[in-house]
């Protein structure tokens, strides 16, 4: 239960921790580490070089423009749920997250670590996925940008390469929705064994449904969007009954598999009992709507 | 760059200033270079909440930074308790509330409740029990902390 031996380097700056990533091998960045040194802890991870970028100041933000708010990698799950300004136009970010774990794992935790370890069944994931978010990586030589579709590749697998770092992650505001997000777990602060998040856009009279989004997570090798119940939504006024869907469409949307947890049909019917309560709910909560 | 790292850190108000194995996890840091050994070692992987210390005044589990981590920074551990009126009054309600059996998770409860108090937020019971739920106790005598936490946490003046 101790860790194989490493050389450590602490980056104080982004420019600096991209020139170690460009020159050397093995290397893992640590950031929150509070899935990495468990995983190290069981030399399931033997990393020849641990990358500290907890100093580097320029990763630890939220800011806001016209369009989008945009998130430091560095973030901790604590300062997330603090944050007046993902309060004020993701209210379901401070609400999954104080799912995640419990607090003192929260104060440690961060956004960036969150998404790259990829966990299906984690929060962070889910609420990308649902935001749409884009995730802004850099190397040495250059910055881009992936969409939040083509991020996670599987368990714990990202489309990110060795020597990337994920900078920051940008969210597209949305005016006028509702959301819900909900979870079940055998403890509170266990990994989920399902969870499932939902966001409404309505149209100008606050009950058409523009566009809807519906993620679920734990029940795949990667978080999945219920693309076919999305688009029977659209057009339906919010004040029907939403939770009548085809449960054949979450079915062949989801592939769960039997573990510890629970069977298949166990999470089938976990996963379809979620979704009714997030529909639900959503449509009883409040529509945000703040987008100038 | 190198697997032996100089570090300076404030434990409890002391200064420190020594060579450490970057592997090293801070919780053993504390015990076995230290003889810090009210840090206790539980599960090893972040579940138990044994090894809970305080790093600039936010609780973290010991057991998953490393200590070279520790640079710079201020630590505080359950040695620290003795010391300060707010922190003794909580070991005082521990002991009039028995709720400690053998004791090996108690400091990792101490820590977190030391943050409860000090954050800026009243806690209902639940939000309590909540809280805790962070470490476990073997001996599974949680009714007991929940009481002494909620004697704690209730009376608390909100600045």
């Amino acid at each position: 239960m101790k860790p194989s031996d490493f050389k450590y380097f602490k980056a104080n700056s982004l420019d600096r921790a991209l020139d170690i990533l460009n020159s050397e091998e093995n290397i893992k960045i640590i950031a929150g580490g509070q899935s990495l040194v468990p995983l190290m802890n069981f030399r399931l991870g033997q990393p020849d070089i641990l990358l500290d970028i907890n100093d580097i100041k320029d990763l630890n933000f939220v800011s806001e423009s016209s369009s989008s708010l945009e998130i430091g990698s560095l973030l901790t799950h604590t300062n997330a749920i603090n944050s007046n300004l993902i309060k004020l136009f993701f209210p379901i970010i401070s609400y999954a997250l104080k799912y995640v774990a419990h607090q003192t794992i929260r104060n440690q935790g961060t956004i960036g670590g969150s998404i790259v370890n990829a966990d299906p069944s984690s929060e962070w994931p889910l609420l990308i996925s649902l935001l749409n978010a884009k995730i802004n990586v850099r190397n040495k030589f250059k910055e881009r940008e992936i969409l939040v579709n083509d991020f996670f590749d599987s368990h714990f697998v990202t489309n990110i390469e060795d020597d990337e770092i994920v900078i920051s992650v940008t969210l597209p505001k949305i005016n006028k929705y509702c959301w819900a997000f909900e979870e079940h777990s055998s403890r509170k602060g266990d990994f989920a064994i399902v969870e499932t998040g939902v966001i409404l856009e309505l149209e100008d009279n606050c009950e058409t449904i523009k566009n809807a989004r519906i993620a679920i997570g734990g029940v795949d090798e990667k978080i999945i969007r219920l693309k076919k119940i999305e688009k029977k939504l659209v057009g339906k006024n919010i004040y029907q009954d939403l939770s009548i869907y085809k449960k054949l469409d979450l079915f062949e949307a989801i592939n769960p598999v039997n573990d510890n947890h629970g069977s298949v049909d166990y999470k089938n019917y976990l996963s379809d009992s979620l979704l009714k309560k997030v529909l639900k709910k959503c449509v009883n909560a409040k529509v945000i709507s703040n987008v100038k | 760059m190198s697997n032996e790292i100089q570090l300076k850190t404030t434990i409890n108000g002391i200064e420190y200033d020594l060579t450490v194995p970057a592997r090293l996890l801070a919780s053993d840091f504390l015990r076995d270079h230290l003889n810090l050994t009210g840090t206790h070692v539980g599960c090893e992987h972040g579940i138990c909440g044994s090894c809970t210390i305080k790093i600039d005044g936010l609780t973290a589990r010991s057991c998953l930074k490393f200590a070279v981590q520790l640079d710079g920074k201020k630590v505080e551990t359950v040695e620290s308790f003795k010391e300060k009126p707010e922190t003794r009054n909580i070991l005082e309600k521990f002991k009039a509330n028995h709720s400690l059996q053998c004791g090996f998770c108690t400091p990792g409860f101490l820590m977190i409740i030391d943050e409860l108090l000090k954050s800026k937020i009243k806690f209902s019971e639940n939000e309590i029990r909540e809280a805790l739920s962070g470490n476990l106790c073997r001996c599974t005598g949680y009714e007991n902390i929940v009481k002494a936490a909620n004697e704690i946490l209730t009376h608390k003046k909100i600045k």
